[in-house]
Parts: structure tokens; C-alpha cells; sequence
């Protein structure tokens, strides 16, 4: 499942990012990793962009953006990141 | 002596630490050879003074953005400077991933953490001797805010200064990367593959710092509430609704709550600083045209805009709020889909509402858009957000031709002005090259209550370059034209026969289709190139009224209906920008061409609308 199809409030566990580099670099910069736990927080009013929380950072991105990151679904989050 | 470079993330606290460093008192300048403010003061060490700079934010030292390289080009450069790092206690993670860039740097480095009183209500503790032992850096707790910790930060400076750079650098315990893994972190081009090991390795020790060093990071509950206020606020229903009510309010304080403060102003100027001023003159015997050229052109046109001032305090103030407290960046949020829809992304929605404080700090706000085309989309938009300065237009013609309906009529305005940005982007859309592809990564700072101070700091700022202009370009305006309304071809003369009133007369026709054909208004939106606030001395001037509110039962109910009071105010949002916003634009986009664009287009724009609006107000009335 792809990062786009996590529903609000869910958690998840990166699996894979397919995202160009440019964009999969400034990803790695906010400290979104494969392996990483990450949470949908909210979806702006007019249906995209989506907001999204990893370690303590909250961030928003395009679902465009987001079928690009491979997810599986997890039971809890953790605020810690997993290397 | 070394020279300091304060760096850090936007939203850490670093422009707070900056004011409460310089006390406030600072130099703002350019960087060499770019039009990037540049913040300077000066502070003082038991060893004398020395310079400190406010360099642009920036998250890591790979650079996206115009400002963010000008940062990236004085770091790299070799010098002995030290560098001041702060950090925002709240979010160590993302701070110490910049400290372990920094340190790539080879350069004397001293750390802030800021928002101590935050992490003591919170329950966090960070152990600052255990962090510093692990980074070999010297490392200080305070608040910014509320001034804690300040002298012990100064004092580790002024030991970072006089130790030699060789031995603060050789303490430092960078992270354990190579030579070119170094590189990597500041080449955009780098191959992903090898700066992801690179990135995960710096994440690692980040880790092994939080660990050791932070007791408990941010409650659950905590991150519980921020996650409930971004749903209720960016929530499907209410999340623009109350954006645009928060947009309505603001607008219904600047104008309510900003028209007592000037009522006491004008009543001053009008009922007491004119008359006493005249009285002094008759009694020093001062020849009677001087004295009508301070009294009638200085004075009276200096009022008509210092009136105003509390009107755009509160506006700048709100903005300020909105800023400050994370909204915002929630607003860029929202808006990302609809402006995509005019070719533009979520965050151009900053300088659009920066616009309706100042145009050209605005423009100057454009450089958050990383793409060329982008920027000069929304900087050419900028102008139709209607400025502080051109509400006093609205206040004073709306409270005289729809007393009613005031704050109606200005929000209707600030709506047109949105409508034809948003026109005028679809219509360049159609002439781009490309359309914005470039992915939407905002971080969404925490919502934070924002500081009485530091608002105080920005509104001070804005209010005195508002007062400055006030004092120069306006007063000197407000003089030529009286001499322009008071002398003629054959001398000294009346205004119908003032050179003011042949200039008037000269380009008036233009206007006629508009409603407002006259030989004051044409000569009041001509000098209002200058600055906006203008329009609205000159009438005072021209008119001879003491005071604003001597403008309400003087000749301007003769020389406009409402119909054309509404056209001309429409005219007055959408015209030619002031010569402030011109200059900007010329300096922001390096060319001649697109300010007269912009001037070209502006007016079209405003002659249409404008003649739309009396067309159909008439035939509504």
C-alpha cells in the first residue's frame, strides 16, 4: 500500500521511497527514512495536501507525492525513528 | 576581533535572540551584491565590542531557495568568524542535524538552545553537559523571550573569541563521515544512494544524543492537543471558513478599533498642533506664505497620513500574529490546491497576504518560491493586494459616501483585489513554460503563542518606516504640491488658475468614462505614484481642510458620488504600484522590463475594473 491510502489518524511503517531524488532527499532531511514510523494527521479542507507527522516533525505533502512512498500499516507509532 | 554569524532554522527563536542580543538596536543593509536584508548590530563583550549578523534560516546546507543560498555562500567562505547556532529546544532532533552539518564547516561553533522555559512547563530536561560532552561544542540554555540565561551565553562567547580557532575546532566531534560524504551534504547533485547512508549516519549520532541527553521528550499529550488543533483548524468544514472570518476580523479591527486611535490623532493635529502652529507664526511675524507653505502644505498633508498610523499598526500587528503562531504556514497548507489552480504553489499564499501589510517587503517574500517562474508570477500579482496605505483611501471616502457600510466596502475591496491577482496569474498561465511540478514539502511549525515582544519589535519596524516616509517623501510631496496648487503660470494665484489645476486638467478626460473626470482626483491619483498615502493628503490639501475629518463636509461631496467614490477607490487599489514596489520589482527580477509590465498591466487592469464598477453602480442607482 502506498502512503496516500493511510487514513487519519493511522499509523504506518515506511517501506520503500520511489520519489525523485530531489525530493527524496529533502524527505531524508526531515528525517523520513525506510523503516520510518510516520502518521496521517490531517487533509487540507479542499482534499489535498495531506499532513503527515514523523519523529516530531510535521510536515504536508501532495498525494501525488505520497503514491510514490511504499507503506505498511502498523498498530502504534512511535515518536522514536527506527534505524 | 572575530565577527559573529548567528545561523539556525526558521521559527528557532533566531531573530528574537538577535534583537535581545543588539538590544533591538540593529543596521539593516543588503548582502553584497544581492538585495537580501541584512540584519547587523553590534554587541558588547567584557573585551569590546563586536559585529553580529542575522543570516537567512536554513535547515541543512543543501540550498533550495534564493535566500537560503545567500546563507549557504557566507558559510562557505573562509574566515575566522564564529558561528552562533540556535536551536529550538523543542525540537533538538532537527536542530542538531544542522549543528552536524555545521561542523563540516571547520568553523569556531557555539550553540543557543532556545525556548528553555517551553521544555520546563513541557517536562523535557535536556542534559546539557552530557550533550556537550558528546558534540565537544560549547553549549548554552536560554530564552530569547524572556531574557534567561543571556549573560552566561555572552560569556561563552567571549571565551569562543579568544580561545585560537584551531583549538575550539579540534574539540569539536563531528559526525564520522568522509571527505566526500561531506561534499555531499552540500551538492544538490549529489547520488542519492551514497547521501542517504551519509544522512542516516548523521541521524545516528543525533539519536545517540537524544538519548543520552534529553529525559523525556514532548508528552504525548502535548503532541495530542497540537494534532487536535491542526484538524480543528484545517478541519474540511470550518478550516476556510474561519480562515476567511480571521481574515474579516482582522480587517474590522484595523478598520473599528484603528479609527478611535486615529479620531485622536486628527482631533490633535486638527484642533491643536495646526492652530497653536499659526498663532506662533502670526507672532513671530512670519511671512504669511511661509507660513501657509508649513501650515497648509507640510502640516495638513503630513496629518492626512499620520492619521493612518494606528490603522496599519493593527494591521501589521495581526499579520504578525498570524505569522508568528504557526497559522500561517496552515494557510499555505489550505491553499495549496486552489493555487495550483492559477499555476502556483501553496506557499505563494505568504507574500499575497504579506501584501496586504507592504507591497514591497512582500515581493521581497516571493523568494520563498524556489522556481524562477513562480516567483515572478507572484511578485507581478503583489501589487494587487491592497497595501496599508492605500486603507486610508477607503477609510476616509467609505466613512463620508457609505457611512453604514465601511467595513464592507473595504473588505469588498481587498476581495477585488484578490480576484484580479487571481485573474491576472490564470492569465500569465496561459504564457508559462512551465507549470509548477516542484513537490509541496512544507514543515508545519508547532502553534505557539505568539510574544508580545517580538510583535512589538516587527510593528515598531513597519510603523517607522511608515512615519519615515511620513517625514520625507510625503512631506516633501505634500509641499511641491502646494506650491503646484497655490501658484500659477502668471504667479502667485488661486487654484483655478495653479499650475496644479492645468496638470489636473490635462489628464482628466481619461477618467471621465470612470466617473471621477476631475482635475483633483486626476492630480491626486498622479501624485499618489509616489506613495499611496498621498492621494489622501492631497485632497486634504486641496481641499484646505484642517484635518481628516474637515475632509468630510469640504468640496469632496461636490466632485464625487458615491458611485464614483466606489470607482475611484477601485482605481486606487489596482493602479500604477508606488515608486517603493516599482524599485523593488526591477531589483527583485534584475531587469527593466518587468516593472513596466507591471505599471502597463496595473493600470489596464485598473481602468477596466474601475470603469466596470461605475458603469454598474449607476445602473444600479
Amino acid at each position: 500500500m502506498t502512503l496516500d491510502q493511510l487514513l487519519l489518524g493511522e499509523h504506518a511503517t515506511i517501506v520503500a521511497i520511489h520519489c525523485p531524488p530531489v525530493m527524496k532527499r529533502r524527505l531524508m532531511e526531515l528525517g523520513l527514512f525506510v523503516g520510518s514510523s510516520i502518521q496521517k494527521i490531517a487533509t487540507s479542507p479542499l482534499g489535498d495536501p495531506h499532513e503527515f507527522q514523523t519523529g516530531i516533525v510535521t510536515f504536508s505533502l501532495r498525494g501525488l507525492d505520497a503514491k510514490m512512498i511504499d507503506i505498511t500499516l502498523s498498530k502504534h507509532g512511535s515518536t522514536r525513528r527506527v534505524l | 576581533m572575530k565577527e559573529i554569524c548567528l545561523v539556525g532554522s526558521p521559527n528557532s527563536g533566531k531573530s528574537t535572540l538577535f534583537n535581545c542580543l543588539t538590544g533591538g538596536r540593529q543596521k539593516v543593509g543588503n548582502f553584497p551584491g544581492v538585495t537580501v536584508a541584512k540584519h547587523s548590530g553590534k554587541i558588547h563583550l567584557s573585551t569590546g565590542e563586536t559585529t553580529i549578523t542575522d543570516l537567512p534560516g536554513l535547515y541543512s546546507l543543501c540550498t533550495y531557495s534564493v535566500e537560503e543560498s545567500i546563507t549557504q555562500t557566507i558559510l562557505f567562505t573562509p574566515s575566522s568568524d564564529i558561528l552562533l547556532q540556535v536551536l529550538d529546544g523543542n525540537n533538538l532532533e532537527r536542530g542538531l542535524f544542522l549543528t552536524y552539518q555545521l561542523m563540516t564547516l571547520k568553523k569556531p561553533l557555539i550553540l543557543a538552545i532556545n525556548m528553555a522555559d517551553e521544555l520546563v512547563t513541557s517536562g523535557q530536561h535536556i542534559d546539557v553537559d552530557q550533550l556537550k560532552a558528546i558534540l565537544g561544542i560549547p553549549i548554552y540554555l536560554i530564552s530569547a523571550l524572556k531574557q534567561h540565561g543571556i549573560s552566561a551565553l555572552l560569556s561563552g562567547l567571549q571565551d569562543l573569541i579568544t580561545l585560537p580557532n584551531e583549538e575550539s575546532i579540534g574539540a569539536q566531534k563531528p559526525a564520522p563521515l568522509s571527505e566526500s560524504e561531506i561534499d555531499y551534504l552540500s551538492n544538490p547533485d549529489a547520488p542519492i544512494d551514497q547521501l542517504e547512508l551519509c544522512i542516516m549516519k548523521i541521524y545516528q549520532c543525533i539519536d545517540a544524543c537524544i538519548i543520552k541527553c534529553v529525559s523525556k521528550t514532548e508528552s504525548s499529550d502535548q503532541i495530542a492537543s497540537q494534532q487536535a488543533l491542526d484538524r480543528m483548524l484545517t478541519s474540511q468544514w470550518i478550516g476556510l471558513p474561519l480562515f476567511c472570518l480571521m481574515m474579516y476580523f482582522v480587517f474590522w479591527m484595523t478598520f473599528h478599533l484603528g479609527g478611535v486611535f486615529s479620531d485622536m490623532i486628527d482631533v490633535a493635529f486638527s484642533d491643536w498642533l495646526m492652530p497653536a502652529t499659526s498663532s506662533l507664526f502670526s507672532l513671530w511675524q512670519l511671512e504669511p506664505w511661509l507660513s501657509a507653505l508649513i501650515i497648509e502644505g507640510g502640516l495638513s498633508g503630513m496629518c492626512g497620513v499620520l492619521t493612518f498610523l494606528p490603522n496599519i499598526m493593527i494591521l501589521f500587528a495581526s499579520l504578525a500574529i498570524l505569522e508568528d503562531s504557526g497559522y500561517m504556514a496552515r494557510v499555505a497548507f489550505m491553499m495549496d490546491r486552489l493555487m495550483g489552480k492559477i499555476g502556483l504553489n501553496g506557499k505563494a499564499i505568504v507574500p499575497l497576504l504579506m501584501g496586504f501589510g507592504c507591497n514591497a517587503p512582500a515581493i521581497m517574500g516571493a523568494r520563498v518560491l524556489e522556481k524562477k517562474e513562480d516567483r515572478l508570477v507572484a511578485i507581478l500579482i503583489n501589487p494587487f493586494m491592497s497595501c496599508g496605505a492605500r486603507l486610508p483611501i477607503y477609510v476616509l471616502l467609505s466613512s463620508i459616501f457609505f457611512p453604514m457600510h465601511g467595513t464592507l466596502v473595504t473588505f469588498s475591496l481587498y476581495f477585488l483585489g484578490l480576484f484580479v491577482a487571481t485573474l491576472s496569474a490564470l492569465l500569465f498561465k496561459q504564457f508559462r513554460l512551465s507549470i509548477d511540478t516542484s513537490p509541496f514539502l512544507l514543515e508545519l511549525p508547532p502553534y505557539r503563542m505568539p510574544s508580545v515582544k517580538s510583535l512589538l519589535v516587527k510593528v515598531w519596524h513597519h510603523s517607522q518606516s511608515y512615519l519615515k516616509r511620513a517625514g520625507t517623501v510625503i512631506l516633501a510631496a505634500s509641499v511641491i504640491l502646494w506650491y503646484l496648487l497655490n501658484f500659477g503660470p502668471n504667479g502667485n494665484s488661486d487654484l483655478t488658475h495653479s499650475f496644479g489645476r492645468y496638470i489636473g486638467d490635462a489628464v482628466s478626460p481619461i477618467f471621465i468614462p470612470l466617473g471621477f473626470g476631475t482635475w483633483q482626483a486626476s492630480l491626486s491619483l498622479l501624485t499618489g505614484l509616489v506613495a499611496k498615502e498621498i492621494v489622501i493628503s492631497n485632497m486634504a490639501i486641496i481641499f484646505g481642510a484642517s484635518g481628516v475629518n474637515g475632509l468630510s463636509n469640504s468640496g469632496l461631496i461636490e466632485i464625487f458620488t458615491p458611485a464614483s467614490a466606489y470607482a475611484f477607490m477601485v482605481f486606487c487599489l489596482l493602479y500604477i504600484p508606488c515608486i517603493a514596489v516599482i524599485s523593488m520589482i526591477k531589483s527583485e527580477t534584475q531587469s527593466w522590463k518587468w516593472p513596466l509590465f507591471s505599471m502597463l498591466h496595473t493600470f489596464s487592469a485598473a481602468w477596466f475594473f474601475s470603469f466596470l464598477a461605475y458603469q454598474i453602480a449607476q445602473l444600479l442607482t
